[in-house]
Protein backbone atom coordinates (compact mmCIF):
# COMPACT_ATOMS: atom_id res chain seq x y z
CA UNK A 1 0.00 0.00 0.00
CA UNK A 2 1.27 3.45 -0.64
CA UNK A 3 0.06 7.21 -0.54
CA UNK A 4 0.02 8.67 -3.92
CA UNK A 5 0.85 12.60 -5.12
CA UNK A 6 -0.52 13.61 -8.48
CA UNK A 7 1.14 16.82 -9.81
CA UNK A 8 -1.19 17.69 -12.86
CA UNK A 9 1.09 19.85 -15.80
CA UNK A 10 -2.11 21.41 -17.39
CA UNK A 11 -1.49 20.96 -21.12
CA UNK A 12 1.98 19.98 -20.50
CA UNK A 13 2.62 18.32 -24.12
CA UNK A 14 4.10 14.39 -24.02
CA UNK A 15 6.16 15.95 -27.52
CA UNK A 16 7.84 18.92 -25.71
CA UNK A 17 8.12 17.18 -22.00
CA UNK A 18 9.40 13.69 -23.11
CA UNK A 19 11.21 15.00 -26.19
CA UNK A 20 12.58 18.59 -26.87
CA UNK A 21 12.75 19.29 -23.18
CA UNK A 22 14.13 16.92 -22.17
CA UNK A 23 16.91 17.29 -21.68
CA UNK A 24 16.82 20.35 -19.67
CA UNK A 25 14.33 19.05 -17.37
CA UNK A 26 16.40 17.05 -15.37
CA UNK A 27 14.34 16.23 -12.55
CA UNK A 28 11.58 15.14 -14.57
CA UNK A 29 14.24 13.19 -16.57
CA UNK A 30 15.21 11.45 -13.54
CA UNK A 31 11.70 10.43 -12.79
CA UNK A 32 10.98 9.33 -16.41
CA UNK A 33 14.12 7.27 -15.96
CA UNK A 34 13.80 5.33 -12.43
CA UNK A 35 9.89 5.51 -12.82
CA UNK A 36 7.89 4.36 -15.99
CA UNK A 37 6.27 7.27 -18.28
CA UNK A 38 3.93 6.91 -21.14
CA UNK A 39 2.05 9.52 -23.26
CA UNK A 40 -1.58 9.80 -21.71
CA UNK A 41 -4.16 9.92 -24.44
CA UNK A 42 -6.76 12.40 -23.31
CA UNK A 43 -10.79 12.11 -23.55
CA UNK A 44 -12.83 12.76 -25.96
CA UNK A 45 -13.37 15.72 -26.24
CA UNK A 46 -9.96 17.10 -24.98
CA UNK A 47 -11.92 19.77 -22.98
CA UNK A 48 -9.75 20.80 -19.64
CA UNK A 49 -12.80 20.07 -17.19
CA UNK A 50 -13.88 16.51 -19.39
CA UNK A 51 -10.32 15.66 -19.37
CA UNK A 52 -9.79 16.35 -15.41
CA UNK A 53 -12.81 14.80 -14.77
CA UNK A 54 -12.04 11.63 -16.52
CA UNK A 55 -8.60 11.52 -14.96
CA UNK A 56 -10.51 11.81 -11.47
CA UNK A 57 -12.84 9.24 -11.88
CA UNK A 58 -11.79 6.58 -14.52
CA UNK A 59 -14.87 7.54 -16.11
CA UNK A 60 -15.38 9.33 -19.85
CA UNK A 61 -17.49 11.82 -20.40
CA UNK A 62 -20.51 10.34 -21.23
CA UNK A 63 -20.61 8.53 -18.17
CA UNK A 64 -20.20 12.28 -16.42
CA UNK A 65 -22.25 14.40 -18.68
CA UNK A 66 -19.52 17.32 -19.47
CA UNK A 67 -18.61 18.08 -23.16
CA UNK A 68 -17.57 21.56 -23.43
CA UNK A 69 -18.12 24.80 -20.75
CA UNK A 70 -21.42 24.79 -21.82
CA UNK A 71 -24.62 22.82 -21.74
CA UNK A 72 -27.89 22.36 -23.62
CA UNK A 73 -30.98 23.20 -21.89
CA UNK A 74 -33.38 20.53 -22.36
CA UNK A 75 -32.24 20.29 -26.59
CA UNK A 76 -34.29 24.21 -26.84
CA UNK A 77 -33.13 26.80 -29.07
CA UNK A 78 -31.59 28.67 -25.83
CA UNK A 79 -28.58 30.01 -25.03
CA UNK A 80 -26.21 26.96 -23.43
CA UNK A 81 -25.84 26.92 -19.88
CA UNK A 82 -22.88 27.19 -18.52
CA UNK A 83 -21.70 23.86 -16.15
CA UNK A 84 -19.86 23.55 -12.56
CA UNK A 85 -19.42 21.26 -10.62
CA UNK A 86 -22.83 20.02 -9.56
CA UNK A 87 -23.64 18.95 -13.03
CA UNK A 88 -20.27 16.21 -12.54
CA UNK A 89 -22.94 12.93 -12.46
CA UNK A 90 -20.23 10.19 -11.29
CA UNK A 91 -18.16 9.13 -8.12
CA UNK A 92 -14.99 11.27 -8.63
CA UNK A 93 -11.75 9.08 -6.81
CA UNK A 94 -12.09 11.44 -3.39
CA UNK A 95 -15.52 10.01 -3.10
CA UNK A 96 -14.41 6.08 -3.68
CA UNK A 97 -11.41 6.38 -1.09
CA UNK A 98 -13.20 8.67 1.28
CA UNK A 99 -14.96 4.80 1.86
CA UNK A 100 -12.46 3.23 3.36
CA UNK A 101 -11.82 5.97 5.21
CA UNK A 102 -8.84 7.25 3.50
CA UNK A 103 -8.19 11.28 3.04
CA UNK A 104 -7.92 13.70 0.06
CA UNK A 105 -5.99 16.93 -0.31
CA UNK A 106 -7.55 18.30 -4.14
CA UNK A 107 -6.13 21.39 -4.89
CA UNK A 108 -7.51 23.23 -8.08
CA UNK A 109 -9.03 20.34 -10.00
CA UNK A 110 -11.16 21.76 -12.84
CA UNK A 111 -15.22 22.11 -12.22
CA UNK A 112 -14.70 21.93 -8.71
CA UNK A 113 -16.14 24.82 -8.00
CA UNK A 114 -18.47 25.40 -5.76
CA UNK A 115 -16.15 22.80 -3.63
CA UNK A 116 -18.54 19.50 -2.55
CA UNK A 117 -17.48 17.89 0.93
CA UNK A 118 -14.67 15.48 0.53
CA UNK A 119 -12.93 13.72 3.49
CA UNK A 120 -9.88 16.19 3.40
CA UNK A 121 -9.12 19.91 1.81
CA UNK A 122 -10.31 21.10 -1.94
CA UNK A 123 -9.48 23.92 -3.13
CA UNK A 124 -11.41 24.96 -5.93
CA UNK A 125 -10.09 25.36 -9.69
CA UNK A 126 -9.56 28.19 -12.23
CA UNK A 127 -13.08 28.68 -12.72
CA UNK A 128 -13.38 30.02 -9.22
CA UNK A 129 -15.26 33.54 -9.83
CA UNK A 130 -13.65 34.84 -6.64
CA UNK A 131 -12.05 34.08 -3.24
CA UNK A 132 -15.39 33.44 -1.11
CA UNK A 133 -16.60 30.65 1.12
CA UNK A 134 -17.41 28.09 -1.72
CA UNK A 135 -13.78 27.81 -2.80
CA UNK A 136 -12.39 25.79 -0.24
CA UNK A 137 -14.16 22.42 1.69
CA UNK A 138 -13.82 22.63 4.58
CA UNK A 139 -14.95 26.78 4.30
CA UNK A 140 -12.19 27.41 7.51
CA UNK A 141 -9.74 26.70 5.21
CA UNK A 142 -9.86 29.49 3.65
CA UNK A 143 -8.52 31.71 6.48
CA UNK A 144 -5.48 29.36 6.59
CA UNK A 145 -5.08 30.65 2.63
CA UNK A 146 -5.78 34.06 3.70
CA UNK A 147 -3.04 34.01 5.99
CA UNK A 148 -0.54 32.56 3.85
CA UNK A 149 -1.18 35.08 0.94
CA UNK A 150 -3.98 37.40 1.85
CA UNK A 151 -6.80 37.82 -0.59
CA UNK A 152 -4.40 37.85 -3.14
CA UNK A 153 -4.50 33.80 -3.68
CA UNK A 154 -4.73 33.73 -7.43
CA UNK A 155 -6.94 30.88 -9.02
CA UNK A 156 -6.30 31.86 -13.02
CA UNK A 157 -3.87 34.80 -14.38
CA UNK A 158 -6.83 37.40 -15.28
CA UNK A 159 -7.12 38.42 -11.48
CA UNK A 160 -9.86 41.56 -11.36
CA UNK A 161 -11.49 39.21 -14.58
CA UNK A 162 -9.34 41.61 -17.30
CA UNK A 163 -9.63 40.01 -20.71
CA UNK A 164 -6.81 37.12 -20.97
CA UNK A 165 -6.00 38.25 -24.18
CA UNK A 166 -4.95 41.96 -23.77
CA UNK A 167 -2.53 41.17 -20.83
CA UNK A 168 0.67 42.80 -21.75
CA UNK A 169 2.58 40.08 -22.37
CA UNK A 170 5.37 40.86 -19.75
CA UNK A 171 2.57 41.26 -17.00
CA UNK A 172 1.04 37.44 -18.23
CA UNK A 173 4.51 36.39 -18.04
CA UNK A 174 4.48 37.29 -14.21
CA UNK A 175 1.65 36.42 -13.41
CA UNK A 176 2.11 32.77 -14.07
CA UNK A 177 4.91 32.78 -12.22
CA UNK A 178 3.58 34.43 -9.60
CA UNK A 179 0.27 32.15 -9.62
CA UNK A 180 2.58 28.91 -9.89
CA UNK A 181 4.99 29.88 -7.42
CA UNK A 182 1.43 30.43 -4.38
CA UNK A 183 0.36 26.98 -6.18
CA UNK A 184 3.60 25.30 -4.96
CA UNK A 185 4.08 27.92 -1.04
CA UNK A 186 0.34 25.67 -0.41
CA UNK A 187 1.37 22.84 -1.76
CA UNK A 188 4.30 22.42 0.56
CA UNK A 189 2.14 23.92 3.27
CA UNK A 190 -0.44 21.17 2.90
CA UNK A 191 2.67 18.69 3.00
CA UNK A 192 3.70 19.52 5.69
CA UNK A 193 1.00 20.76 7.75
CA UNK A 194 -1.82 17.76 7.39
CA UNK A 195 -2.44 14.37 6.44
CA UNK A 196 -3.31 12.68 2.97
CA UNK A 197 -3.44 9.44 1.25
CA UNK A 198 -4.07 11.08 -2.06
CA UNK A 199 -2.75 14.61 -2.90
CA UNK A 200 -3.86 15.78 -6.13
CA UNK A 201 -2.11 19.43 -7.40
CA UNK A 202 -3.22 20.93 -10.76
CA UNK A 203 -1.06 23.71 -11.67
CA UNK A 204 -3.16 26.00 -14.72
CA UNK A 205 -0.07 28.07 -15.41
CA UNK A 206 1.18 25.30 -17.60
CA UNK A 207 -1.62 25.30 -19.85
CA UNK A 208 -1.92 29.24 -19.85
CA UNK A 209 1.70 30.08 -20.65
CA UNK A 210 1.52 27.51 -23.14
CA UNK A 211 -1.89 29.04 -24.88
CA UNK A 212 -0.66 32.49 -25.01
CA UNK A 213 3.01 32.14 -25.69
CA UNK A 214 3.31 29.45 -28.50
CA UNK A 215 3.93 31.26 -31.41
CA UNK A 216 7.07 31.97 -29.80
CA UNK A 217 8.73 28.85 -29.21
CA UNK A 218 6.95 26.70 -32.15
CA UNK A 219 9.44 27.01 -35.06
CA UNK A 220 6.52 25.75 -37.26
CA UNK A 221 4.05 28.16 -35.64
CA UNK A 222 2.79 30.51 -38.47
CA UNK A 223 3.62 33.77 -36.38
CA UNK A 224 6.73 32.55 -35.15
CA UNK A 225 9.89 35.02 -35.47
CA UNK A 226 13.21 33.06 -35.15
CA UNK A 227 14.67 36.59 -32.50
CA UNK A 228 11.73 36.94 -30.22
CA UNK A 229 11.78 38.14 -26.67
CA UNK A 230 10.16 35.45 -25.34
CA UNK A 231 11.97 32.21 -27.31
CA UNK A 232 12.75 31.45 -24.23
CA UNK A 233 10.47 31.95 -21.48
CA UNK A 234 8.26 28.67 -21.81
CA UNK A 235 11.18 26.58 -21.30
CA UNK A 236 12.40 28.87 -17.85
CA UNK A 237 8.91 28.37 -17.10
CA UNK A 238 9.23 24.99 -17.22
CA UNK A 239 12.71 24.47 -15.73
CA UNK A 240 11.46 26.32 -12.58
CA UNK A 241 8.48 23.65 -12.50
CA UNK A 242 10.98 20.61 -12.88
CA UNK A 243 13.09 22.27 -9.69
CA UNK A 244 9.82 22.37 -8.04
CA UNK A 245 9.35 18.80 -9.08
CA UNK A 246 12.89 17.67 -8.04
CA UNK A 247 12.40 19.32 -4.63
CA UNK A 248 9.14 17.35 -4.23
CA UNK A 249 10.47 13.79 -5.04
CA UNK A 250 13.28 14.84 -2.59
CA UNK A 251 10.81 15.38 -0.02
CA UNK A 252 9.09 12.04 -0.54
CA UNK A 253 12.36 9.96 -1.38
CA UNK A 254 13.40 11.04 2.02
CA UNK A 255 10.22 10.35 3.94
CA UNK A 256 10.39 6.72 2.53
CA UNK A 257 13.98 6.35 3.74
CA UNK A 258 12.55 7.81 7.14
CA UNK A 259 10.18 5.42 7.16
CA UNK A 260 11.81 2.42 5.90
CA UNK A 261 14.94 3.11 8.68
CA UNK A 262 12.18 3.07 11.58
CA UNK A 263 10.23 0.27 10.11
CA UNK A 264 14.08 -1.42 10.25
CA UNK A 265 15.05 -0.43 13.68
CA UNK A 266 12.11 -1.00 15.61
CA UNK A 267 9.80 -2.92 13.64
CA UNK A 268 7.37 0.50 13.77
CA UNK A 269 4.93 -0.54 11.35
CA UNK A 270 3.62 -3.07 13.83
CA UNK A 271 3.35 -0.84 16.52
CA UNK A 272 2.09 1.93 15.29
CA UNK A 273 -1.19 2.56 15.31
CA UNK A 274 -1.62 4.65 12.30
CA UNK A 275 -0.52 2.53 9.04
CA UNK A 276 -1.18 5.25 6.77
CA UNK A 277 2.27 7.32 8.04
CA UNK A 278 4.71 4.28 7.48
CA UNK A 279 2.90 4.17 3.38
CA UNK A 280 5.39 4.82 0.50
CA UNK A 281 4.71 7.62 -1.26
CA UNK A 282 4.67 7.50 -5.26
CA UNK A 283 4.63 10.29 -7.49
CA UNK A 284 2.87 10.70 -10.05
CA UNK A 285 3.27 12.89 -12.91
CA UNK A 286 0.43 13.70 -15.02
CA UNK A 287 -1.58 16.82 -17.95
CA UNK A 288 -4.86 16.35 -18.90
CA UNK A 289 -3.93 16.84 -22.60
CA UNK A 290 -1.16 18.05 -25.02
CA UNK A 291 -0.68 21.46 -26.74
CA UNK A 292 -0.67 21.94 -30.41
CA UNK A 293 -0.25 25.39 -32.50
CA UNK A 294 -3.07 26.11 -33.80
CA UNK A 295 -2.71 28.07 -37.69
CA UNK A 296 -6.38 29.26 -37.23
CA UNK A 297 -9.97 28.29 -37.57
CA UNK A 298 -12.41 26.52 -39.48
CA UNK A 299 -16.19 29.00 -39.86
CA UNK A 300 -17.89 26.20 -39.37
CA UNK A 301 -21.37 27.47 -39.18
CA UNK A 302 -20.86 29.55 -42.12
CA UNK A 303 -19.80 25.91 -43.84
CA UNK A 304 -23.26 24.44 -42.45
CA UNK A 305 -25.22 26.92 -44.14
CA UNK A 306 -23.68 26.74 -47.19
CA UNK A 307 -23.96 23.39 -47.44
CA UNK A 308 -27.45 23.91 -46.76
CA UNK A 309 -27.56 22.18 -43.48
CA UNK A 310 -28.03 25.43 -41.42
CA UNK A 311 -30.91 27.60 -42.69
CA UNK A 312 -31.05 31.27 -41.35
CA UNK A 313 -33.90 33.45 -41.80
CA UNK A 314 -31.58 36.58 -41.57
CA UNK A 315 -27.52 36.92 -41.47
CA UNK A 316 -26.08 39.70 -39.18
CA UNK A 317 -24.45 42.75 -40.50
CA UNK A 318 -21.25 41.36 -39.49
CA UNK A 319 -19.87 38.24 -38.16
CA UNK A 320 -21.55 37.80 -34.72
CA UNK A 321 -22.57 34.16 -32.64
CA UNK A 322 -25.24 31.98 -34.43
CA UNK A 323 -28.34 33.19 -32.56
CA UNK A 324 -31.08 30.66 -32.64
CA UNK A 325 -33.80 33.17 -33.10
CA UNK A 326 -32.21 33.97 -36.43
CA UNK A 327 -32.43 29.96 -37.54
CA UNK A 328 -35.55 28.84 -39.88
CA UNK A 329 -35.48 25.63 -37.69
CA UNK A 330 -37.92 23.98 -40.23
CA UNK A 331 -34.96 23.99 -43.00
CA UNK A 332 -31.80 23.55 -40.49
CA UNK A 333 -30.64 20.17 -40.36
CA UNK A 334 -27.40 20.84 -38.16
CA UNK A 335 -25.61 23.45 -36.24
CA UNK A 336 -22.42 23.78 -34.69
CA UNK A 337 -20.76 24.69 -31.61
CA UNK A 338 -16.99 24.56 -30.81
CA UNK A 339 -13.92 26.80 -30.21
CA UNK A 340 -11.34 24.33 -30.34
CA UNK A 341 -12.95 21.41 -31.51
CA UNK A 342 -15.85 21.18 -33.23
CA UNK A 343 -19.18 20.18 -31.67
CA UNK A 344 -22.25 19.46 -34.51
CA UNK A 345 -25.80 18.96 -33.06
CA UNK A 346 -28.55 17.55 -35.24
CA UNK A 347 -32.18 19.35 -34.79
CA UNK A 348 -33.37 15.57 -34.22
CA UNK A 349 -37.10 14.82 -34.71
CA UNK A 350 -38.41 14.24 -30.91
CA UNK A 351 -35.50 16.01 -29.32
CA UNK A 352 -35.57 19.22 -30.62
CA UNK A 353 -38.58 21.76 -30.28
CA UNK A 354 -38.73 21.94 -34.14
CA UNK A 355 -36.73 18.76 -34.94
CA UNK A 356 -36.50 17.53 -38.54
CA UNK A 357 -33.73 14.84 -38.29
CA UNK A 358 -35.24 11.15 -38.25
CA UNK A 359 -33.57 8.50 -36.32
CA UNK A 360 -33.48 6.36 -39.88
CA UNK A 361 -31.70 9.47 -41.27
CA UNK A 362 -29.30 10.26 -38.31
CA UNK A 363 -26.33 7.83 -39.29
CA UNK A 364 -26.54 9.06 -43.52
CA UNK A 365 -26.32 12.12 -42.37
CA UNK A 366 -23.58 11.72 -40.10
CA UNK A 367 -21.60 9.84 -42.79
CA UNK A 368 -22.52 12.78 -45.41
CA UNK A 369 -21.55 15.22 -43.56
CA UNK A 370 -17.90 13.56 -42.46
CA UNK A 371 -17.54 12.87 -46.50
CA UNK A 372 -17.55 16.52 -47.07
CA UNK A 373 -16.34 18.01 -44.18
CA UNK A 374 -12.97 15.73 -45.11
CA UNK A 375 -12.55 17.81 -48.33
CA UNK A 376 -11.64 20.73 -46.56
CA UNK A 377 -8.00 21.82 -46.96
CA UNK A 378 -5.63 24.12 -45.16
CA UNK A 379 -6.18 27.91 -46.31
CA UNK A 380 -2.90 27.17 -48.40
CA UNK A 381 -3.94 23.73 -50.00
CA UNK A 382 -2.85 21.78 -47.70
CA UNK A 383 -4.63 17.96 -46.72
CA UNK A 384 -6.01 17.93 -43.32
CA UNK A 385 -5.94 15.16 -40.80
CA UNK A 386 -9.65 15.90 -39.54
CA UNK A 387 -11.33 13.25 -36.98
CA UNK A 388 -14.51 12.54 -36.78
CA UNK A 389 -16.25 10.97 -34.13
CA UNK A 390 -19.82 9.76 -34.41
CA UNK A 391 -21.46 9.92 -31.15
CA UNK A 392 -22.70 6.14 -31.00
CA UNK A 393 -19.49 4.94 -31.34
CA UNK A 394 -17.93 6.29 -28.69
CA UNK A 395 -20.14 7.42 -26.08
CA UNK A 396 -21.65 4.72 -24.18
CA UNK A 397 -22.40 5.70 -20.19
CA UNK A 398 -25.71 6.62 -18.69
CA UNK A 399 -25.08 10.54 -20.13
CA UNK A 400 -24.71 9.66 -23.86
CA UNK A 401 -28.32 11.18 -25.19
CA UNK A 402 -26.89 14.84 -23.95
CA UNK A 403 -23.63 14.46 -26.38
CA UNK A 404 -23.24 15.96 -29.37
CA UNK A 405 -24.22 14.31 -32.84
CA UNK A 406 -20.73 14.51 -34.07
CA UNK A 407 -17.05 15.86 -32.91
CA UNK A 408 -14.61 17.30 -34.98
CA UNK A 409 -10.91 17.83 -34.81
CA UNK A 410 -9.76 19.80 -37.64
CA UNK A 411 -6.23 18.53 -38.64
CA UNK A 412 -6.27 16.94 -35.17
CA UNK A 413 -6.83 19.84 -33.87
CA UNK A 414 -4.48 21.93 -35.52
CA UNK A 415 -7.30 23.77 -37.21
CA UNK A 416 -9.89 25.39 -34.53
CA UNK A 417 -13.63 25.96 -35.00
CA UNK A 418 -15.24 29.20 -35.03
CA UNK A 419 -18.77 28.76 -34.74
CA UNK A 420 -19.90 32.56 -35.35
CA UNK A 421 -21.88 32.91 -38.88
CA UNK A 422 -21.26 35.79 -41.37
CA UNK A 423 -17.57 35.44 -41.39
CA UNK A 424 -15.53 36.31 -44.78
CA UNK A 425 -14.54 32.79 -46.57
CA UNK A 426 -13.74 29.66 -44.82
CA UNK A 427 -11.03 30.54 -42.27
CA UNK A 428 -10.51 32.72 -39.09
CA UNK A 429 -7.52 34.00 -38.15
CA UNK A 430 -7.90 36.56 -35.04
CA UNK A 431 -11.12 35.97 -33.29
CA UNK A 432 -12.49 36.81 -30.41
CA UNK A 433 -11.73 33.55 -28.48
CA UNK A 434 -9.24 34.44 -26.70
CA UNK A 435 -5.54 33.55 -27.91
CA UNK A 436 -4.92 31.49 -31.29
CA UNK A 437 -1.45 30.90 -30.24
CA UNK A 438 -2.25 27.16 -29.48
CA UNK A 439 -4.78 24.76 -29.22
CA UNK A 440 -5.73 21.28 -27.11
CA UNK A 441 -3.35 18.27 -28.50
CA UNK A 442 -4.50 14.85 -27.70
CA UNK A 443 -1.42 13.83 -26.24
CA UNK A 444 -0.50 14.60 -22.62
CA UNK A 445 1.89 12.81 -20.08
CA UNK A 446 1.92 10.67 -17.35
CA UNK A 447 4.93 9.80 -15.62
CA UNK A 448 4.83 7.07 -11.76
CA UNK A 449 7.59 6.71 -9.97
CA UNK A 450 8.06 4.80 -6.34
CA UNK A 451 9.14 1.98 -4.79
CA UNK A 452 5.98 0.78 -5.53
CA UNK A 453 5.36 1.63 -9.40
CA UNK A 454 6.38 -1.72 -10.77
CA UNK A 455 6.84 -0.71 -14.42
CA UNK A 456 10.01 0.41 -15.33
CA UNK A 457 10.64 3.13 -18.78
CA UNK A 458 8.46 3.80 -21.44
CA UNK A 459 5.07 2.35 -21.69
CA UNK A 460 3.89 3.83 -24.95
CA UNK A 461 0.23 4.94 -24.84
CA UNK A 462 -1.88 5.33 -21.88
CA UNK A 463 -5.45 6.97 -21.96
CA UNK A 464 -6.35 9.33 -19.23
CA UNK A 465 -9.25 6.56 -18.03
CA UNK A 466 -6.11 4.56 -16.70
CA UNK A 467 -5.42 7.81 -13.66
CA UNK A 468 -7.85 5.87 -10.99
CA UNK A 469 -7.45 2.38 -11.40
CA UNK A 470 -3.68 3.12 -10.91
CA UNK A 471 -4.08 5.06 -8.12
CA UNK A 472 -6.73 2.73 -6.42
CA UNK A 473 -4.95 -0.18 -6.71
CA UNK A 474 -1.68 1.86 -5.40
CA UNK A 475 -3.45 2.85 -2.15
CA UNK A 476 -4.86 -0.78 -1.75
CA UNK A 477 -7.90 -0.50 -2.60
CA UNK A 478 -10.60 -2.47 -5.25
CA UNK A 479 -11.06 -1.06 -8.77
CA UNK A 480 -15.22 -0.16 -8.71
CA UNK A 481 -16.77 -1.89 -11.53
CA UNK A 482 -18.00 1.82 -12.93
CA UNK A 483 -14.29 2.86 -13.34
CA UNK A 484 -13.38 2.27 -17.04
CA UNK A 485 -9.36 2.67 -17.02
CA UNK A 486 -7.21 -0.18 -16.83
CA UNK A 487 -4.51 -0.21 -13.98
CA UNK A 488 -0.88 1.36 -14.83
CA UNK A 489 1.38 -1.45 -12.68
CA UNK B 1 -21.33 7.25 30.79
CA UNK B 2 -18.05 5.69 31.68
CA UNK B 3 -15.57 7.76 32.96
CA UNK B 4 -13.10 7.06 30.16
CA UNK B 5 -15.66 8.96 27.86
CA UNK B 6 -15.10 12.54 30.13
CA UNK B 7 -12.71 14.71 29.72
CA UNK B 8 -11.88 17.92 31.71
CA UNK B 9 -12.18 21.38 29.90
CA UNK B 10 -11.08 24.75 31.89
CA UNK B 11 -13.23 27.32 32.00
CA UNK B 12 -12.78 30.56 34.11
CA UNK B 13 -14.07 30.60 37.59
CA UNK B 14 -16.37 33.64 37.19
CA UNK B 15 -17.42 32.20 34.36
CA UNK B 16 -18.29 28.75 35.67
CA UNK B 17 -20.23 30.96 38.80
CA UNK B 18 -22.39 32.54 36.49
CA UNK B 19 -22.88 29.12 34.76
CA UNK B 20 -23.97 27.76 38.15
CA UNK B 21 -26.37 30.76 38.92
CA UNK B 22 -27.95 30.42 35.51
CA UNK B 23 -28.48 26.54 36.47
CA UNK B 24 -30.11 26.82 39.58
CA UNK B 25 -34.04 26.29 38.61
CA UNK B 26 -33.52 24.65 35.29
CA UNK B 27 -33.29 21.05 35.98
CA UNK B 28 -29.53 20.82 35.70
CA UNK B 29 -27.88 18.73 38.37
CA UNK B 30 -24.19 20.22 37.98
CA UNK B 31 -22.36 23.20 35.67
CA UNK B 32 -21.29 19.68 33.58
CA UNK B 33 -24.17 18.64 32.22
CA UNK B 34 -25.50 22.60 31.86
CA UNK B 35 -21.74 23.44 29.76
CA UNK B 36 -22.15 19.99 28.12
CA UNK B 37 -26.10 20.74 26.92
CA UNK B 38 -25.41 24.16 25.70
CA UNK B 39 -22.42 23.27 23.51
CA UNK B 40 -24.12 20.25 22.04
CA UNK B 41 -26.90 23.05 21.06
CA UNK B 42 -24.33 25.29 19.73
CA UNK B 43 -22.63 22.57 17.88
CA UNK B 44 -25.77 21.30 16.37
CA UNK B 45 -27.04 24.81 15.33
CA UNK B 46 -23.73 25.24 13.44
CA UNK B 47 -23.87 22.08 11.64
CA UNK B 48 -27.48 22.75 10.62
CA UNK B 49 -25.76 26.54 9.11
CA UNK B 50 -23.20 24.54 7.39
CA UNK B 51 -25.49 22.48 5.66
CA UNK B 52 -27.43 25.22 4.89
CA UNK B 53 -24.95 26.84 3.54
CA UNK B 54 -23.86 24.22 1.01
CA UNK B 55 -27.17 23.87 0.14
CA UNK B 56 -27.21 27.32 -0.85
CA UNK B 57 -24.03 26.61 -2.62
CA UNK B 58 -25.79 26.02 -6.16
CA UNK B 59 -23.55 28.13 -8.53
CA UNK B 60 -25.42 31.69 -8.29
CA UNK B 61 -26.45 33.76 -11.00
CA UNK B 62 -23.23 35.89 -9.91
CA UNK B 63 -20.78 33.35 -10.12
CA UNK B 64 -22.03 32.43 -13.52
CA UNK B 65 -21.64 35.86 -15.02
CA UNK B 66 -18.08 35.78 -13.77
CA UNK B 67 -17.38 32.65 -14.49
CA UNK B 68 -18.55 33.39 -18.28
CA UNK B 69 -16.48 36.23 -18.65
CA UNK B 70 -13.59 34.52 -17.74
CA UNK B 71 -13.96 31.60 -19.99
CA UNK B 72 -14.95 33.54 -23.13
CA UNK B 73 -11.42 36.38 -22.53
CA UNK B 74 -9.60 32.56 -22.23
CA UNK B 75 -11.26 32.07 -25.77
CA UNK B 76 -12.97 29.04 -24.32
CA UNK B 77 -16.78 29.81 -24.64
CA UNK B 78 -18.48 28.57 -27.26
Amino acid sequence: MAKVFVLGLDGAPSKLIFEKWKDQLPNIAKLMEDGCYATLMTSIPPSTIAAWTSLCSGKDPSDFGIYSYTKRVNFEYKENRLINSGDVKCEMIWDIIAKKDMKTIALHVPLTYPVKKINGIMVSDFLTPEFNDKCTYPAEFKEEIRKLFGDRYMFDVDVGLASYKSIEKHELLERIFKMTDMNFKLIYHLLKTKEWDLFIAEIIGTDRILHTFFSYIDETHRNYQADNEFKEEVLRYFKFIDIHIGKLAELFEQKNQDMQRNNENNNAAKDNKDTSKNNNTIFIVASDHGMAKMDGRINLNDWLIKNRYLAMKKMPLQAAKLNFDDVEWKNTKAFAVGAYFGRIYFNLKNREPEGVVTKKEYGKLQDEIIQKLAKIKSDDGKKLDTQFFKSQDIFKGTCKDEAPDMIIYFDNLIWGVNNDVGNTGLYSYKTTKGSDDAGHAPEGIFIMHGKEAKSKGNLGIKNIIDVTPTILKKLGLQIPKEVRGKIIE
Amino acid sequence: MSESNITTISIPKPLAEKIKKRCEGTGFNSVSSYVTYVLRQVLSNMEQETENKEQKEAFSEEDEKKVKQRLRSLGYLD
